[in-house]
């Protein structure tokens, strides 16, 4: 086996991978949809790259380091569309991710919480859903454990060990102290956190892969409050980018080629092997590049989509998918938001976005009352407490509910949604179902002549009944907060039947030590191609209610060092 | 390692990448370099056309003459928009501003000021959103897409003729009514489109062409982008306390429906990237989808109605248990 791979996608597990390959030795070649936006890519030290971003959210509304929703775009349905045999009911930019070097941890929130023990065992400690199909991880926590520690270390992510309760250190052990001190924590989640302690909840600093302190090379965050869809302007957050992928490439062996589209990976006639992987740039033209080892880290609907697109004669229904559960099990996390409005200007923009989480939503949740909602348990989620929403995004929102003129005007004015508002997000944890899928699309075709992915999704009664119970909660505790005169809430899985914007997306190949119900070994490798490894989110087995990109990178970096150090499954 | 790809440095500059560019160790010349745009804004649209944008941006966000706070003719969003339109007529094209920092937060320079190249990726994609895809194959693969600039010519030209006169000598009540007849789909194309416009252009960066002075950030308690020079310690945890706002009261008792604790409009909670990003994706551009999205999630009918008030219900017994709110 050569010590050669090519890894398409650079985002959180593909930048992840090609560090630790690189850091073997391995000389690795990174595919990736999207543009490089860090000037110096390569050559500076991450401290010293250049940045394309700003706080301009017009640039966000224009799809700067996504993907074009006319290029290259998703479809997508309902579950009970399906049913009806409608082939679609959207097209465009519902449920894209970022697309760019370093993908969307570019622009993420930089939340790096751990996921929890129990998280790992859900099917043998609380046993089937009807309707899900539940399942354990092939591994637990504490196999997680020195990932996560490594990867916290790398990135740099800010916290306060001492302030966790007694029950988040024991469900999510860690042997350190975080690497820095959390931020200054915003006045707007101060008065939730208030309201969150009347309800019996202790709120406390949310984990963070941004500098509460100079760290690597790059400076102090300094509360700017323009994070969670922008590119940090001073570069006070760890990502994929400079905390994996530029200081992989400059090992010099490590190479990125950008606007790299992917769609076909190539196999020895018996389907056993991978030979190639083809790609066409941006102008059309076809590229074949030979590889010993193939890394597939784009995100679990192109990791889905490019599986799909690689059917053969040895793998008709695409590539390692014997089980026939590729594309399956499609999670995205709903969010339950409430929020508390003052009279007051409370700033909720002045401060590193939602410097605060609670985790007492996160569950189990049992009992009468949950039973009462049809469903065996409740598993919730953390919340991330008290933010705001810049203008120009505010003005759509209010003109949308309250139409354009002196309404518009009015609310605008009175700031209710970027000054005098205090929002917080529920990220609800998604039971993993067969029927919530990504195929091809039989009609829609991106720019390249490429079929579009198509997605079937629509929240199980899990997360329906979640949804009253936890969002009942949350609304209370943004009620409860002190001087707020009115507080909202919206229950997403109740309000809507199909996806929701959400950038935490996991599942279509699920990891598992039976092929008959799993793509993918515990390894990460395909159970019916050898030299094929799935790395990102699409491997897990279940949705856990935390954002997702700790948990990823540190999954990748176990895939990625146990096929360097050539550990069979 | 050598650069497997050449990329010349005048195609870079010009916007003019072609298909790949590829990153190494070593790798010269592969950065976006900022070309400065002139004084001169860019321009489409006939000043006829202007005249009509003019009077319509101003029912998007009315003037001082009725409450004393500029809007968006004062703000200038009609010539914005009407730079979009000639996003391409100038080098390079202004799309998406530079970065990291405008001069407002302690910056000397403005970078914002000065647009980026686009590759070539994004310049098919804005050519085709601005200009449609004019009978191009591999940009009609589902459907043909019509520009922006054709949504704002016709659009614009059926708007001035609705209103008896000429919409854009109409006095703002008749303009109101004509932009709201959705029964000419050139004008409801053209609204869709202007009302996201004129709302981005007036509360987004001034660098756009909107925006103008930053009205509409002094109006609206918006501190602005404040980056490098971000907050202290201090101005985040303590923030110097502000007066209680009248206009709040007469919000919740009046565009918000009467509301009052624990039954405000949904609204309020559609203060987050999540809801926006949603919203918009679903939406894209168009503000009458906008609207559909948002009413969904605001005005739950059957099933979902049910559903929130049990949650409801819920809240308000989990409130009074806490002891209700101080």
């Amino acid at each position: 086996m050569g010590n050669d791979a090519v890894v398409i996608g650079s985002g959180a597990a593909g930048s992840v991978v090609a560090w630790e390959l690189a850091r073997q030795g391995w000389d690795v070649t990174v595919l990736e949809r999207g543009r490089n936006l860090r000037p110096g890519l390569g050559d500076e030290p991450s401290g010293q790259l250049d940045t394309k971003y700003g706080s301009d959210e017009i640039k966000g509304f224009r799809q700067f380091g996504f993907p074009d929703p006319v290029l290259e775009p998703y479809t997508t349905r309902t579950q009970s569309e399906a049913a009806q045999g409608v082939p679609r009911s959207a097209v465009g930019a519902l449920g894209q991710l970022g697309a760019a070097v370093g993908g969307t941890s570019l622009h993420y929130n930089a939340k790096t919480p751990r996921f929890w023990k129990q998280d790992f065992t859900m099917l043998s400690d609380h046993g089937p859903v009807e309707g899900a199909q539940m399942a354990d991880w092939p591994f637990g926590y504490d196999d997680l454990a020195p990932y996560y520690d490594i990867v916290e270390r790398r990135v740099g992510v800010q916290g306060d060990r001492d302030k966790m309760p007694a029950r988040t250190l024991e469900q999510s052990p860690r042997r350190q102290q975080f690497v820095m001190p959390p931020n200054p924590t915003g006045y707007a989640a101060q008065l939730l956190a208030e309201g969150a302690s009347r309800m019996g909840y202790e709120a406390y600093p949310y984990p963070a892969a941004v500098n509460s302190e100079r760290f690597d090379g790059r400076p102090a965050c300094n509360s700017c409050g323009m994070c969670s869809g922008f590119g940090c302007p001073i570069n006070a957050r760890g990502d994929a980018l400079v905390s994996w992928l530029n200081p992989a490439m400059r090992t010099g062996r490590v190479r990125v080629i950008s606007r790299a589209f992917v769609h076909r990976i190539e196999t020895s006639a018996d389907g056993r092997r991978a030979r190639a992987v083809h790609w066409t740039d941006v102008a059309g033209r076809k590229h074949r590049l030979p590889a010993s080892t193939v890394v597939v880290a784009g995100s679990p609907i192109n990791t889905a989509r490019l599986l799909l697109l690689s059917r053969s004669d040895a793998h008709p229904d695409g590539l390692g998918n014997g089980s026939g559960q590729l594309g399956r099990n499609m999670m995205f996390h709903n969010f339950t938001q409430a929020a508390a409005l003052y009279k007051e200007d409370i700033k909720p923009l002045r401060a590193q976005s939602t410097t605060l989480e609670v985790d007492d939503l996160v569950g189990l949740f049992t009992g009468p009352e949950v039973q009462a909602l049809g469903v065996p348990y409740i598993a919730g989620g953390i919340v991330q407490v008290g933010s705001g929403l810049p203008p120009a995004g505010a003005s759509q929102m209010i003109a949308g509910m309250l139409g354009y003129g002196q309404p518009l005007k009015q609310a605008m004015k009175a700031g209710i949604l970027h000054a005098r508002v205090a929002a917080s997000q529920l990220i609800h944890q998604d039971l993993p179902q067969a029927d919530n899928r990504v195929d091809l699309d039989p009609k829609v075709k991106d720019f390249l002549g490429l079929p579009a992915a198509r997605i079937t999704y629509s929240p199980h009664q899990h997360e329906k009944a979640a949804a009253i119970y936890l969002g009942a909660r949350m609304q209370a505790m943004h009620q409860l907060a002190p001087g707020a005169v009115a507080a909202a809430t919206l229950p997403f899985p109740i309000l809507n039947d199909g996806i929701t914007y959400t950038a935490h997306l996991a599942g279509t190949a699920r990891m598992g030590t039976n092929r008959r119900t799993s793509v993918c070994a515990p390894s990460g490798r395909l159970h019916e191609v050898d030299n094929v490894y799935v790395a990102d989110a699409s491997t897990f087995p279940t949705f856990p209610g935390f954002n997702p990109t700790l948990t990823i990178m540190a999954n990748a970096l176990r895939i990625a060092r146990d096929l360097g150090n050539g550990k069979e499954d | 390692m050598k650069q497997d790809i050449e990329i010349s440095r005048r195609a870079v500059l010009a916007g003019t990448v072609g298909g790949v560019a590829v990153f190494t160790a070593g790798a010269q010349g592969s950065s976006a370099v900022a070309v400065p745009l002139g004084r001169d804004r860019a321009r489409w649209l006939t000043k006829a056309e202007r005249r009509t944008l003019r009077a319509a941006v101003d029912r998007v966000v009315p003037g001082a003459d009725e409450d004393t706070v500029p809007g968006a003719v004062a703000a200038r969003c009609h010539l914005a928009i009407d730079a979009l339109l000639g996003a391409f007529t100038v080098s390079p094209p202004r799309i998406y501003a530079g970065g990291p920092f405008s001069d407002r937060g302690g910056a000397e320079d403005n970078d914002f000021a000065e647009f980026l190249p686009l590759d070539r990726y994004e310049t098919q994609a804005w050519r085709v959103r601005i200009e449609g895809s004019r009978g191009r194959k591999r940009f009609e693969r589902n459907g043909k897409v019509q520009g922006y600039q054709r949504t704002y010519r016709l659009g614009l030209a059926a708007l001035e003729q609705s209103v008896p006169g000429g919409f854009s000598q109409a006095p703002a009540p008749a303009r109101d009514l004509a932009m709201r007849d959705d029964s000419d789909p050139r004008i409801k194309a053209l609204v869709d489109l202007l009302v996201t416009h004129t709302l981005e252009f007036m509360y987004g960066a001034p660098e756009y062409g909107g925006n103008r002075d930053v009205v509409g950030w002094t109006t609206t308690d918006f501190e602005g982008d404040v980056q490098p020079r971000g907050w202290t310690r201090e101005q985040v945890e303590n923030p110097e306390p502000s007066p209680p706002l009248d206009l709040v009261d007469d919000l919740l008792g009046g565009v918000l429906g009467g509301a009052s604790a624990g039954l405000a409009a949904p609204l309020v909670a559609m203060g987050s990237t999540e809801t926006l990003h949603g919203v918009r994706a679903v939406a894209g551009d168009r503000f009458s989808a906008v609207q559909d999205a948002v009413a969904r999630l605001a005005v739950p009918t059957g099933e979902a109605a049910t559903q929130l008030a049990q949650m409801q219900r819920l809240s308000q017994r989990l409130v009074d248990e806490a002891g209700g709110p101080r």
